[in-house]
């Protein structure tokens, strides 16, 4: 194979270039939203650096109160969340159940259809239920989205045991609550803390089913951003997109550091 | 006579309608070292697996100590087994995996550390006590799992091929950790293995396992120069077997003759002489004697302690022989005279050959 020319180098670069810049593009137009000052007419950037915005948004939104409405809610669901998927994906995992693969079907469907078709029976049962409004609530909703993906890793984690382990375990004198305690929780925990990032972060980034049942008490971080950019602040819907970011991208690192992205990928393979 | 410690009792089990164990019967004395010894597919996992109660049989009882635990649940058995794969927790250290039988039994802390200090010092794993099982080496492992499944006291220990993830050289310093330790202890010990050798090498009886049935159960010695039937025969190594007609009380091989056996019993029909490659003498000249073939050397491989020889009769028949080192090679097409000594001819009356393994 002929080795690559400067030329040709260079257009790789180009096209790699051209790709990053298209991906970055919003999230550059939001951090100058959000932090820049007097960027009128045709100027290409903000004439004036500033950290204002973040003052106006915390004037005008009760961020603390948001982001711990965003927080309790994402907990909750989380915990809803890993309480229904581990046992699913371990019936899935260890037991030949009929029509396993139906079933798996079914439990990614939410995730692979628009959230908007089946946000109104949201909406209705919250309502009915008396429900909408509340954490609880919302975080069932989010249930929806999170367990999907739960089930997903934790099947394949559930399938990865080593059953040499498992009858270790009992010979060893483990009745059947001491085995899940000393063996398969430790030996689960990476696909159990993976699940539970997956949940959380399900529940964090949801805006379309949120705004069905959210109310004034209620409000997450992806709802105040679009009531903000819906109100004209676009300076402060900036800041507060910022606010939304960064915890995103605390997980993101989170995530790569404790499992490697082509593990994970296999583990979605195998399910 | 004092009862066996352990029992099973006409104990069946199939998959369907594929049977796993045929009634199988078997009565181990306490602290003996008892191997179940059969090709892959003869039950033998599966009667280990009835034992430790990971599957319960179809019918049949198993008895320890005269009490029937054939509905006690596995983990009140209170047996302990060393596993081929060694089966330690990745998520424990060492010290830890050794004192996980006796923290699920809710030991007290100090008693417990001072047990697994104890049993690390037994196999010499001190200086690992803090290390995890992907850090040492298969040998390593492995005494960590023999330790674990012993620093109880076990009512029985079992073990399933536990040497045979390891390199051949440990093998037999781990064979040997096996015996030093479990004789030590006085503690019954079921050993399953295919390794004939090894259950030779280990056990007080070995019990030949076949299509799901012991088909001969017996001392190592008895199993080896006595087999039962072809299947034992070939199973622990007889290199040689003669088809043989006998008709009253004198056997003959097609093309060879008469060839006289010590142990033919009230044997006639078609049979089969076993006979040991070691127990084959070959001579290049030698004054003429009863059970002397000639033969042409084939092939011969120098094997550092002894020389193997394949020689072939006019016949057709071919025999293997062990020769020591220190006698004179026989060069390849030379012409040697193979005595098979009388006493050491094993006959065994030929089965249908759908019943040989």
């Amino acid at each position: 194979m002929a080795l690559p020319t400067f030329g040709r180098r260079l257009g790789g670069a180009a096209l790699l270039a051209a790709f990053v810049l298209f991906i970055t593009l919003p999230f550059v137009m939001v951090l100058l939203e959000a932090f820049g000052s007097e960027w009128f007419g045709m100027r290409l950037l903000p004439k004036v650096w500033t950290l204002k915005w973040f003052g106006w948004a915390a004037a005008t939104v009760d961020i603390g109160q948001v982001l711990i409405n965003t927080a309790v809610i994402a907990v909750l669901a989380t915990i809803v969340s890993l309480l229904l998927a581990i046992p699913t994906a371990w019936a899935i995992a260890r037991y030949r159940l009929p029509l396993a693969s139906l079933l798996m079907g079914a439990i990614l469907f939410p995730r692979m259809i628009p959230e908007i078709t089946f946000a109104l029976g949201v909406a209705r049962l919250s309502y009915d239920l008396g429900l909408s409004n509340t954490y609880v609530g919302i975080a069932l909703a989010h249930v929806i989205l999170a367990a999907p993906f739960a089930v997903l890793v934790l099947t394949s984690t559930f399938e990865g045991m080593d059953d040499r382990l498992l009858e270790a375990g009992t010979v060893l004198g483990c009745n059947t609550a001491q085995l899940f305690r000393r063996v398969i929780l430790p030996l689960a925990l990476p696909g159990i803390v993976a699940a539970a990032l997956f949940s959380f972060l399900s529940s964090y980034n949801d805006f379309v089913l949120t705004l069905m049942v959210y109310g004034p008490d209620t409000v997450t971080l992806p709802v105040q951003t679009y009531l903000s950019i819906g109100n004209g602040y676009l300076s402060v819907a900036g800041a507060i997109s910022v606010i939304l970011l960064v915890p995103s991208f605390l997980f993101l690192l989170l995530l790569m550091r404790m499992v490697k992205p082509e593990n994970l990928l296999g583990g979605l393979k195998g399910a | 006579m004092t009862a066996p410690w352990l029992e099973v009792r006409g104990v069946s089990k199939s998959w369907g309608r594929l049977a796993a164990l045929s009634e199988v019967n078997l009565a181990v004395e306490q602290g003996m070292f008892v191997s179940l010894l059969g090709p892959s597919g003869c039950g033998k996992t599966t009667l280990l697996r009835l034992i430790t109660g990971h599957l319960s049989p179809d019918s049949g009882r198993i008895l320890v100590d005269g009490n029937d635990i054939t509905r006690v649940p596995t983990h009140r058995r209170n047996m302990g087994m060393v596993f081929q794969s060694f089966a330690l927790f990745p998520h424990l250290t060492v010290a830890d995996n050794i004192a996980f039988p006796l923290a699920v039994r809710g030991l007290p802390e100090a008693q417990l550390r001072a047990q697994v200090a104890e049993a690390l010092a037994m196999v010499h794993l001190e200086p690992y006590r803090d290390a995890y099982p992907r850090q040492l080496s298969g040998g390593q492992q492995q005494r960590v799992g023999l330790t674990r499944a012993i620093v109880y006291r076990p009512t029985i220990l079992l073990l399933d091929e536990p040497l045979s993830n390891l390199d051949a050289g440990l093998r037999e310093e781990m064979r040997m950790e096996i015996s030093q330790v479990t004789r030590r202890l006085g503690i019954t010990a079921i050993y399953v293995t295919h390794d004939q050798r090894e259950a030779l090498a280990l056990s007080d009886a070995i019990a030949v396992m076949n299509h799901g049935r012991i088909v001969q159960f017996g001392s190592p010695e008895g199993i080896y120069r006595r087999p039962a039937n072809e299947f034992v025969a070939r199973f622990v190594g007889y290199a040689n077997a003669l088809p043989v007609d006998i008709a009253a009380g004198i056997a003959t091989v097609a093309g060879v003759g008469v060839i006289a056996a010590d142990a033919l019993r009230d044997l006639s029909g078609p049979a089969t002489l076993f006979l040991h490659a070691g127990d084959v003498r070959l001579d290049a000249d030698a004054a003429p004697g009863p059970n002397q073939v000639p033969c042409r050397v084939v092939d011969l491989a120098f094997m550092g302690d002894h020389v193997e020889y394949v020689v072939e009769h006019a016949s057709g028949l071919r025999l293997k022989a062990h020769a020591p080192i220190d006698d004179a090679p026989h060069a390849r097409g030379s012409t040697v005279l193979a005595t098979l000594p009388a006493d050491k001819l094993v006959p065994v009356a030929r089965q249908a050959p759908a019943a040989i393994g």
